[in-house]
């Protein structure tokens, strides 16, 4: 029903939105380029994939394509997801709802039994005569289990749907598990894997999400392309590996009294580091390192498309990863944290003849990407979406901006238990700040000032002289939701 | 007029000889003070048996030449507030000093310390090893402090546990370990002379985790003799939130103590481990208890030997301290004087480590010092058995509070939870009785001695944010 009715409403805003769109572009435009001003998306992401790239200050780790893309964008050094958990984090950002809403808070529960009337981004585009296009993980995928099937996808998102599978499938026998008992999608886990890029999963993607933009290049298209790397199993070809020597990389190792002044509730690694060692540390973070190397050079193939089919100019690329990703940080790794690595991800958006390379130090969030692309191209979004649209930073990056991100994961205490317990931890930053709350403040409470302590390594709300801060932090994260 | 005011000054004069002579005189008469420190250590030593068949040969022949005490209490249930409230006789609810990361020298500028105490009043303060918290030394509070760092560590850490919640046997000499230095530095200070008298001051770190000892400790107590202690089921399921969080959330441990122990079937080989540790401990003050027998102090000198609190291992699916419960706030405390304790006594009164302050003022001849927050236990060294009616006080974070008399153990939580247990039904406090209306008068007497004054923690150290910033860029250099 919703769908049919938009289509209709924004049958007429396709008429005057070219319009508006000329004021953003350099050049001229005479009637057939006047054609061409509709945008495509090209919407990439990432998985499990943190900031520990090239162009945003990790210059360790070899990412040349992100930051070739980078170069020509617009780079959020501030933004942030809505949950660090793959599937409520995806849901938020292709809903434009906050997990809140959505009421997906595990990898198990579908949006469409909560909000059946949403309309993703991508039907958006397809409902207004786009060309929607999936390859890869773009909705929920159990990760390594669910490749090669279309995972907890939203089928009348998409005119069309890949689903990619290559050799690591068939080779996961052959992985070196740091972490034995814990599940693959959850492990440290790698292969140094033989063979070239194209066999496996995500050379797959590259390359039908190449053919989906030869086959559809003279039509509007929303391609959502979802790389499955670094997600672990860490598996990428080897010169990627080759790329780190073991003895060059350099494991977090964190001051023992680190701990004694954070809430135990925090940690979603206990004990810290899964209590491996340096050694099996190093062997995981290289393994994760060169899966980024991988899927980087994976991402270059179709930005290299883009250029040699022309589309460049027309397109707006997004970049982006579902969360973040601890590697030791306070003994961390992975998602599922509120600590800055888990709920920052890099955000890169390209915006032919208006981007340039620079960066932006506003606190972003995910959800505004959906509001955004739709202001680009003209669609109208549902009046209910609560991003907002980037576009005036993306013109001026240091614009005047007083939206903080809001993160938030969930806690399950005594587990299986007749007393079982589910609770939030919640967490909203601003420049400035970091604030946590574990149970409504119940189960603890962090204040990180990111001015001096970039780290998070001192809680200030232990601190009396910061309790006007906490105050006015506490106020903020409860503008992000109804308090019961 | 003149001529009394000058005679007034005369008097004064002479009066002040005669009390400089009566000082001098008592001086050379003053016991020395030997100040023993176990870390971490709670009930299960010899005197006190709380493990039946627990190895402290050096411990049980201190008790017998003095008095332990079954019912001592920490002020805090963890290391520095512990030690701090007992060495400044400042409560942590009043100084706001509740956690290990709180400096206490910045927010109590002008507090006199024990140590300090008997220094302002002609004794000599020399110590070795823990005493304070590693990480707020005190140099105003000692002539002289030994400081020795560093003991072996097995191939493979941790070998059974995690991180430094670790155990296993070392195949190294005790010669090797910081607490054999620790302990020498006190055996060196015994066998020399000193004019002055002394408060000698021993902190011996075992058994604080890991418990890495030498192997001979660890075969004093084959595996399969290990008991491990009583629990029911579902003990958490009465206790209030705050204290469940408590047991499963413990300050720069894991929340997944218990979890860990049972999965990994460790149980049995971590009471080992802390047996282990305690055995070795012993065998170190038994060295050090050795020496001032052959020493020229052994007749003049008081020996306070305590622990910093308590410890769980699995009570209350809890491990370590922090928490409020008896396990937690309950730890050794035996006491030597000559003269003043019949030999080989024992006192069931409930006292507080804060006492030893006052108390060791009052044993020495030293002078009132007024505005501590604890009361000397003089009258029970001389009879255990008197009347006495004051709770022990244990704070653990602010506004959370355990009132314990020698029948009733309160407990209040900073969102005004409780939980009550009665000792005289209930030892292992299994069923918290705090919502039974009949106990509303017992409680609300017992409320009555939560501290009035919760102090706001003190600032956060900023040497401590430099401390970690740096730990991580040594190892990282790029991930700040």
């Amino acid at each position: 029903m919703t769908p049919c009715y938009l289509h209709k409403t924004f049958s007429f805003i396709w008429i005057i939105i070219p319009v508006f769109l000329t004021s953003l572009n350099t050049d001229r435009s005479n009637d057939q380029q006047e054609q061409k001003k509709k945008y495509n998306v090209l919407l990439i992401m990432a998985d499990d994939l943190n900031n520990d790239m090239e162009c945003y200050g990790n210059s360790f780790v070899k990412t040349p394509h992100l930051d070739r893309l980078a170069n020509s964008s617009i780079r959020f050094d501030r933004a942030y997801n809505q949950f660090p958990l793959c599937s409520p984090s995806r849901v938020s950002m292709l809903t434009g709802f906050r997990p809140d809403v959505t009421g997906v808070f595990d990898l198990q529960k579908l949006f469409r039994d909560n909000i059946p009337e949403a309309i993703t981004l991508p039907q958006l585009f397809k409902n207004n005569g786009y060309f929607s296009a999936r390859v890869g993980k773009i909705f929920h995928y159990g990760v390594p289990g669910g490749i090669g099937t279309n995972g907890q996808d939203d089928s009348i998102s998409w005119n069309q749907r890949v689903n990619p599978i290559g050799r690591d499938k068939a080779e996961e026998s052959k992985l070196t598990i740091l972490t034995p008992g814990r599940g693959l999608g959850a492990s440290l886990t790698y292969l140094i894997a033989d063979g070239e890029d194209e066999e496996q999963t995500d050379g797959i993607v590259a390359k039908e999400a190449i053919q989906i933009m030869e086959n559809n290049k003279d039509k509007p298209f929303f391609l959502a392309v979802g790389f499955y790397r670094p997600h672990c199993p860490y598996v990428a070809p080897k010169k990627y590996f080759d790329l780190y020597p073991l003895d060059k990389v350099s494991v977090v190792k964190e001051d023992p009294s680190d701990w004694n002044d954070k809430p135990q509730i925090a940690k979603s690694t206990d004990p810290l580091n899964y209590g491996l060692d340096e050694t099996k540390l190093r062997e995981a973070l290289r393994a994760y390192y060169a899966s980024i190397s991988f899927m980087d050079a994976q991402v270059g193939k179709v930005l290299d498309a883009l250029e040699r089919l022309k589309l460049k100019d027309n397109t707006v690329v997004v970049f982006c990863s579902d969360h973040g990703y601890n590697v030791g940080q306070h003994g961390q790794w992975m998602k599922q944290s509120l600590f800055e690595n888990s709920a920052r991800v890099p955000l890169i958006i390209a915006l032919p003849g208006l981007t340039n390379g620079k960066s932006s130090l506003r606190t972003v969030e995910l959800l505004d990407i959906y509001p955004t692309l739709a202001e680009l191209c003209g669609l109208k979004p549902p009046i209910n979406i609560q991003g907002k649209s980037l576009l005036p930073l993306i013109k001026n990056p240091n614009e005047k901006w007083d939206k903080p991100a809001y993160t938030q994961v969930q806690r399950i205490i005594n587990r299986d238990k007749p007393d079982q317990k589910i609770i939030m931890g919640r967490s909203v930053r601003t420049e400035r700040w970091r604030y946590n709350e574990w149970d409504e403040a119940k189960m603890g409470v962090e204040l990180y000032d990111h001015q001096n302590d970039p780290g998070e390594f001192i809680n200030l709300a232990v601190d009396a002289r910061y309790a006007s801060t906490v105050k006015e932090m506490a106020i903020l994260l409860r503008k992000s939701y109804a308090t019961k | 007029m003149r001529n009394k005011k000058n005679w007034k000054a005369i008097r004064l004069v002479f009066l002040m000889l005669i009390f400089q002579n009566i000082i001098t005189a008592q001086q050379t008469a003053r016991p020395n003070v030997l100040f023993i420190s176990l870390d971490d250590l709670n009930d299960w030593i010899g005197p006190l048996n709380g493990y039946k068949g627990v190895k402290t040969p050096n411990m049980d022949k201190l008790a017998k030449q003095g008095m332990s005490f079954s019912k001592a209490y920490c002020a805090a249930p963890l290391c520095n507030p512990s030690r701090v409230s007992l060495l400044t006789g400042v409560r942590p609810s009043t100084s706001g000093v509740y956690q290990n990361q709180h400096p206490w020298r910045p927010t109590m500028p002008d507090v006199i310390t024990l140590p300090q105490y008997f220094m302002a009043n002609g004794y000599d303060a020399y110590g070795a090893g823990k005493i304070f918290h590693e990480t707020f030394h005190d140099s105003a509070s000692w002539r002289k402090f030994h400081q020795v760092l560093g003991s072996p560590k097995p191939e493979k850490v941790p070998t059974n546990g995690f991180a430094n919640f670790d155990w296993a046997p070392l195949n190294a000499n005790d010669e090797e370990m910081e607490d054999y230095k620790i302990v020498q530095y006190g055996i060196d200070y015994l066998n020399e002379k000193h004019e002055s008298p002394f408060f000698l001051a021993i902190g011996i770190r075992k058994p604080h985790l890991p418990w890495y000892v030498p192997k001979k400790y660890f075969d004093l107590y084959p595996l399969e003799s290990i008991v491990v202690p009583k629990i029911i089921e579902n003990d958490l399921s009465d206790i209030p939130a705050r204290g469940k969080e408590m047991a499963h959330s413990t300050f720069g441990g894991s929340s997944n103590d218990h979890k860990f122990i049972l999965e990994n079937d460790q149980w049995k080989k971590a009471i080992q481990g802390y047996l282990a540790a305690i055995s070795f401990a012993d065998a170190q003050l038994g060295r050090l208890l050795d020496a001032l027998g052959r020493s020229a102090y052994k007749k003049n000198t008081i020996i306070v030997l305590w622990g910093d609190h308590g410890w769980h291992l699995g009570e209350k699916e809890h491990w370590r301290k922090f928490a409020l419960w008896e396990e937690a706030i309950q730890t050794s405390l035996i006491v030597v004087a000559p003269g003043t304790i019949k030999p080989n006594s024992v006192c069931g009164r409930v006292v507080s480590l804060m006492d030893i302050y006052p108390t060791l003022i009052e044993l020495c001849g030293l002078p009132e010092k007024k505005g501590l927050e604890a009361k000397s236990i003089l009258p029970l060294l001389k009879n255990p058995r008197l009347e006495w009616n004051y709770p022990a006080i244990t704070t653990y974070g602010r506004n959370n509070h355990s009132v314990r008399t020698e029948r009733w153990h309160y407990i209040r939580y900073s969102d005004n939870t409780e939980e009550l247990y009665d000792h005289n039904k209930d030892p292992y406090e299994w069923k918290n009785i705090a919502s039974e209306q009949k106990y509303a008068d017992t409680i609300k007497n017992l409320a009555t001695w939560l501290p009035k004054i919760n102090a706001a923690p003190p600032p956060v150290d900023t040497s401590l944010l430099r401390q970690r910033q740096q730990m991580r860029r040594d190892t990282m250099g790029i991930k700040d």
